[in-house]
């Protein structure tokens, strides 16, 4: 009898566990919807996809670089009327033009594979907020849409960071889901000034106190982008200071996913494992793999919101991110030294055969024999 | 019966030639230095050097080999770096023009009958014996001598230089010639030619070339040596110890600057300034800068090859190895010479014009030898340009033939007073 | 008085070796100035390479690619003031040195002199162009500039209907240049010499950038300033050298044709030596390293001024000091 009570308590609480886990995982998600693919221009590179808007030619600085797209003509203008009032920025003339929007979409789900795009419900109480380079709040908002998502410019060079958070009580422990996503405004054509400059990476306790960052690598710039065979490494923060023990899950669009707990540092270093094999002929280095980096902690803590007592407070951190093809996949040392070799020596013995002819008298006028 | 032989008629014109050179010579001394005053002190070293030369003895170095050359436009820098003492025996003496006469027809230049002569008669400046002679084939002249070598019984070396010095083909065909040039000096004096010795050569030369040019400056100021002592000084540059005649020009150099401290001047303010050019005064027949001086000018530069054309424009080299240096003396030789075998030779009223106004010069007397074509030919334009730019010219045919001055000098006069008069006139 | 012994003492200068210091200088500033913080700019003039880890600023022809490379409607709209506004810090740039950028400053030029340096200690004789052949490859350096301005353009839109080039082609300058290649290896990076097969006009323009890598240093070694020759910021860079500071001016009276100028120039020019007429004397390939106004044995023929100042003129005491004036000769005083 007494086992069966167990194996009875047992399955509720895995199933109130899996409930719990099984609580929508929100995260913020750089590829659109079939729906929308005709109006975004995804732009893996920079990690956000920017809305096509009808308007030509109208681009701020910062932006990057745009082709003229055969998507244009069908772009529907899903920016509201609001938006389409320019913004003056510093220091430019004030002409009008509509600035570009970028968008990130909500997806649920702890797989990629099998992650929907949700439309928020409107009883849920969310919080978005987009933060500069510099730290400074800026405007992003969310578009209730069959696959809503988040809207945001961005108008200074550097990483941004976006984060939503959906907090829902249940129980007695009140679960916090934050997506967050790290956005990065850079273009070539403004010139590279603080390359070099170690940034560390921003992190807000103010607005989350848990958090995951991916850490930068010494003398990374802003052309970095991971590649599979890269070894990445992120960190947890709980209040400002890194977490030891916390459990951090990175699944990828190819299928494959990992499990890693963090370290004494609060760190986690993971390698994204060569998995491209492409024949070299259907090889597209442009292709961007997704994946999606979940940290789960409870912390037992007690906290009153909206009106009611919790004694436990569920984190759930996510992030998305890409990688691409790695270099060595498509890039040859051993062919370019061949060729560098090859070149020289052919030169060398050029200049030489060059020299020694030189040394004979010439007779450099030639004449045509032919009889006309 | 005493038959007379080649020889003994050889011997007999020999010893009469050097008798009437002799002669020639000193008298031509006497009139620079006693017939005009103000001496400079520093003029005695180069009075001495043309001095008659006893016979058998010469003045030159036994242990090396004399190259001789008949124009400027041998690469004097390689001479020298290989060893060799490097003379110009362009002449001067009507004594040698009579004996140069039998060889050449008679309207020939006069400078080259006397180089013939000389070189027949074995009277050459400082009794040299040279073991070579450079041949360049600049004048039609000069050219044909060279065809004359068994007759005269020396060995002569033709240096192709070409017609004109501003195409490509035309440096190449010269760089070409100096390098063949080279391996026949290698092979005459039995000498290497070596970076370190034709370096030291070339900064021989140039220092040489410094001096003269510090000399050309002081000219240009208020007169304080005549044309006649500045002619002899380049004169000397033909036969002399290169390195001796640099330290004794500095001396000069330095008793001029005195002078023009003090403003011991050798004219008045109001004497004409002459600009000398043409075919080329070369000791002893230096009639026309002693009569333009006699005649209260002063001659403040001569556009002559015997003066400042030969120390001008100094070789600078890019890398101081033989394939840069040899193609760089070579260049030196043709690009800025405004010799006018060349053709176009525009670069020669250019530095004349420029030299009327830097010596502040009042007239030209260009002079021409009869047979000379060359500068004849030449008188004609730059006569126009000359008076297109408002100076006076004066042209003077002249031969080596000393009993030639009468009108020489009715001609210098009328044209040294009309000078006087416009001066007058400002 | 003390200006004139100033002029005096700077007329007599050895230009040569105080450029070889500041070319010393520059390669440490340029090649690993980023590493000491030092920040530049990045529209220089001259070739301070971006993908050098340690440049502290960016050659201006990367940015010019880079801004060309979107649609006609993006240039003509006010976007295309940015195109003007960084032409306008590149001349900002440029009008103070003028082409001494290239004689003085690049790195890449300062290479190739450090070359030539190998080669004269070797003992190995240089080659020069004659005049027909340096008539004919002068051209090369516009038709680079031309299609390094093209290509671009012709990525994006359409030139008269034919097909828009292929992405693989976005800086096409910056693929072929040796630079890209060469100068990281002082930074011990090795990461440029690889063979791009993405797509076929990646590999075509890795490879190329890799075959003139490879000329490059050949030609550096027997020719002097090799590339400077082909160099398409040369050729931007003529187009507005009439209004540069710094000048290099001839005055054709004085000049004898001696060709002592054209002799040591290092790029080969012959109009110094034989244009008499021009005042301006600065060619399209001129680097301004001043071996001329050196090499010039005539009073005030060449002279370097700063707008109508005279910085430094050819004197013939300068010559001799630094060609003529040997002292083992027991020559008195100059």
């Amino acid at each position: 009898m007494n086992k069966i009570l167990q194996n009875v308590t047992f399955i509720v609480f895995l199933l109130f566990g899996l409930q719990a886990i099984s609580q929508e995982t929100i995260w913020l998600s750089n590829s659109p919807p079939d729906a929308m693919k005709k109006e975004v221009k995804a732009s893996g590179m920079h990690r956000y996809s920017s809305l096509i808007s009808k308007k030509r030619g109208g681009k701020t600085k910062g932006d990057s670089k745009t082709k003229k797209s055969k998507y244009q003509k069908n772009a529907t203008d899903s920016t509201s009327k609001k938006d389409q009032k320019s913004e003056k920025k510093k220091g430019e003339s004030s002409y009008k033009r509509p600035s570009t929007k970028y968008a990130h979409w909500l997806r649920e789900g702890s797989s990629i594979k099998d992650s929907k795009y949700v439309s928020l419900a409107d009883s849920t109480d969310y919080q978005l907020i987009m933060m500069s380079p510099e730290g400074k709040s800026e405007s992003i908002e969310l578009v209730k849409d069959k696959a809503s998502y988040a809207k945001f410019e961005l108008n200074e060079e550097g990483y941004h960071n976006a984060y939503l958070i959906i907090k829902k009580g249940l129980g007695d422990t009140l679960h916090i889901n934050i997506s967050k996503a790290e956005l990065l405004s850079h273009s070539c054509r403004n010139g590279h000034h603080k390359k070099l400059e170690a940034r560390p990476v921003r992190y807000y306790p103010e607005i989350s106190e848990f958090e995951v960052i991916r850490q930068r690598h010494p003398y990374e710039d802003y052309h970095f982008f991971t590649s599979s065979g890269d070894t990445e490494t992120f960190k947890t923060i709980l209040d400002g200071e890194a977490l030891e023990g916390v459990k951090v899950t990175i699944n990828t669009e190819k299928g494959w996913s990992r499990t890693l707990m963090t370290d004494k540092n609060g760190e986690i270093n993971t390698e994204f494992i060569q998995d491209y094999f492409s024949n070299w002929k259907e090889l597209n280095t442009r292709k961007i793999y997704y994946y999606m980096l979940q940290a789960d902690y409870t912390l037992k803590k007690d906290i009153h919101y909206n009106g009611k007592d919790y004694k436990y407070i569920h984190y759930t951190v996510t992030m998305s991110d890409g990688y691409r093809p790695s270099k060595t996949m498509y890039t040859s040392m051993f062919w370019g030294l061949i060729i560098f070799l090859i070149t020289t020596l052919v030169s060398v013995i050029g200049v030489f055969i060059y020299k020694e002819r030189r040394k004979r008298p010439y007779k450099e006028v030639r004449f045509n024999e032919s009889n006309k | 019966m005493h038959t007379i032989t080649d020889n003994d008629r050889y011997n007999r014109l020999k010893k009469t030639s050097t008798i009437h050179y002799n002669m020639e010579v000193n008298q031509v001394l006497a009139e620079i230095i006693d017939d005009f005053p103000h001496q400079l002190a520093g003029m005695e070293y180069f009075y001495n050097k043309f001095r008659p030369v006893e016979e058998g003895k010469s003045l030159y170095p036994k242990d090396k080999k004399l190259i001789a050359s008949m124009c400027i436009h041998v690469p004097v820098e390689i001479i020298h770096a290989l060893d060799a003492t490097a003379v110009r025996i362009c002449s001067g003496a009507y004594s040698a023009d009579a004996a140069g006469s039998d060889f050449l027809p008679a309207k020939i230049c006069p400078m080259v009958k006397s180089t013939l002569g000389a070189i027949y008669l074995d009277m050459l400046p400082g009794n040299a014996n040279p073991d070579l002679i450079i041949n360049p084939t600049t004048c039609d002249q000069k050219k044909k001598i060279g065809e004359l070598d068994e007759e005269i019984g020396k060995e002569f070396y033709v240096l192709e230089v070409p017609p004109s010095k501003d195409s490509e083909e035309a440096r190449q065909y010269w760089h070409r010639s100096v390098k063949k040039m080279v391996k026949k000096i290698e092979k005459v004096t039995g000498n290497r030619l070596t970076r370190r010795k034709l370096k030291k050569s070339i900064k021989m030369i140039s220092r040489a070339q410094a001096e003269f040019r510090r000399f050309m400056r002081l000219r240009k100021n208020a007169p304080v040596i005549y044309g006649k002592d500045a002619q002899l000084v380049t004169n000397a540059y033909f036969f002399d110890d290169i390195i001796e005649w640099t330290k004794n020009l500095s001396i000069l150099n330095d008793e001029l600057e005195e002078r023009i401290k003090q403003k011991a001047t050798v004219v008045g303010p109001r004497a004409p300034r002459i600009l000398l050019t043409g075919s080329p005064s070369i000791f002893p027949n230096m009639r026309t800068p002693i009569l333009v001086e006699k005649l209260g000018g002063v001659v403040v530069y001569e556009e002559f090859c015997s003066s400042s054309r030969m120390l001008s424009d100094s070789v600078a080299v890019d890398e101081w190895f033989l394939y840069d240096m040899v193609p760089a003396v070579a260049d030196r030789y043709l690009k800025p010479s405004t010799c006018p075998n060349f053709t176009p030779n525009d670069d020669r009223i250019r530095k004349i014009l420029l030299a009327m106004k830097d010596y502040k010069v009042d007239g030209v007397v260009y002079q021409t030898f009869t047979g000379c074509q060359l500068y004849d030919m030449e008188s004609r334009q730059i006569g126009q340009k000359l008076e297109k730019a408002g100076y006076p010219v004066l042209n003077v045919e002249l031969d080596y033939n000393p009993k030639d001055s009468g009108q020489l000098t009715t001609r210098l006069e009328a044209f040294m007073e009309s000078i006087k008069d416009n001066k007058r006139k400002k | 008085m003390q200006k004139f012994k100033i002029k005096k003492y700077i007329d007599n200068s050895n230009v040569s070796r105080f450029r070889f210091w500041i070319q010393l200088l520059s390669f440490f500033i340029f090649v690993y100035g980023g590493y000491f913080f030092i920040e530049i700019g990045s529209r220089l003039p001259m070739f301070s390479c971006p993908y050098v880890q340690g440049s502290p600023g960016g050659c201006y022809l990367i940015g010019v690619q880079h801004e060309l490379n979107t649609t006609w409607s993006s240039i003509f709209s006010p976007r295309g003031i940015s195109i003007l506004k960084s032409l306008g810090i590149f001349l900002i740039f440029f009008l103070f040195l003028n082409k001494a950028w290239c004689g003085y400053v690049c790195p890449l030029g300062t290479l190739q002199d450090w070359i030539t340096r190998l080669r004269k200690s070797l003992g190995f004789s240089f080659v020069r162009y004659g005049e027909v052949r340096f008539k004919k490859l002068k051209v090369i350096k516009y038709l680079i500039l031309f299609l390094l301005i093209l290509i671009p353009l012709a990525i994006n839109n359409s030139f008269f209907g034919a097909p828009k080039l292929p992405h693989g082609m976005h800086t096409p300058f910056c693929q072929i240049c040796p630079a890209r290649i060469i100068l990281p290896l002082f930074n011990g990076d090795t990461s440029q010499i690889f063979v791009d097969f993405t797509d076929r006009s990646t590999i075509i323009m890795t490879s190329l950038g890799l075959i003139v890598a490879a000329i490059f240093f050949v030609g550096s070694f027997v020719k002097k300033r090799f590339f400077c020759f082909f160099c398409p910021m040369s050729a931007l860079q003529f187009l507005f050298s009439k209004i540069g500071f710094l000048r290099l001016i001839k005055d054709g009276d004085k000049c004898t044709r001696c060709g002592n100028c054209s002799r040591v120039c290092d790029v080969g020019i012959t109009a110094i030596a034989d244009d008499i007429l021009s005042k301006n004397i600065v060619k399209d390939d001129c680097m301004m390293c001043f071996k001329c106004v050196e090499a010039c044995p005539e009073e005030g023929a060449l002279k370097v001024k700063v707008v109508s100042f005279d910085l430094f003129s050819a004197t013939e005491e300068g010559f001799f000091k630094r060609y003529g004036q040997d002292k083992d000769y027991e020559g008195p005083k100059k």
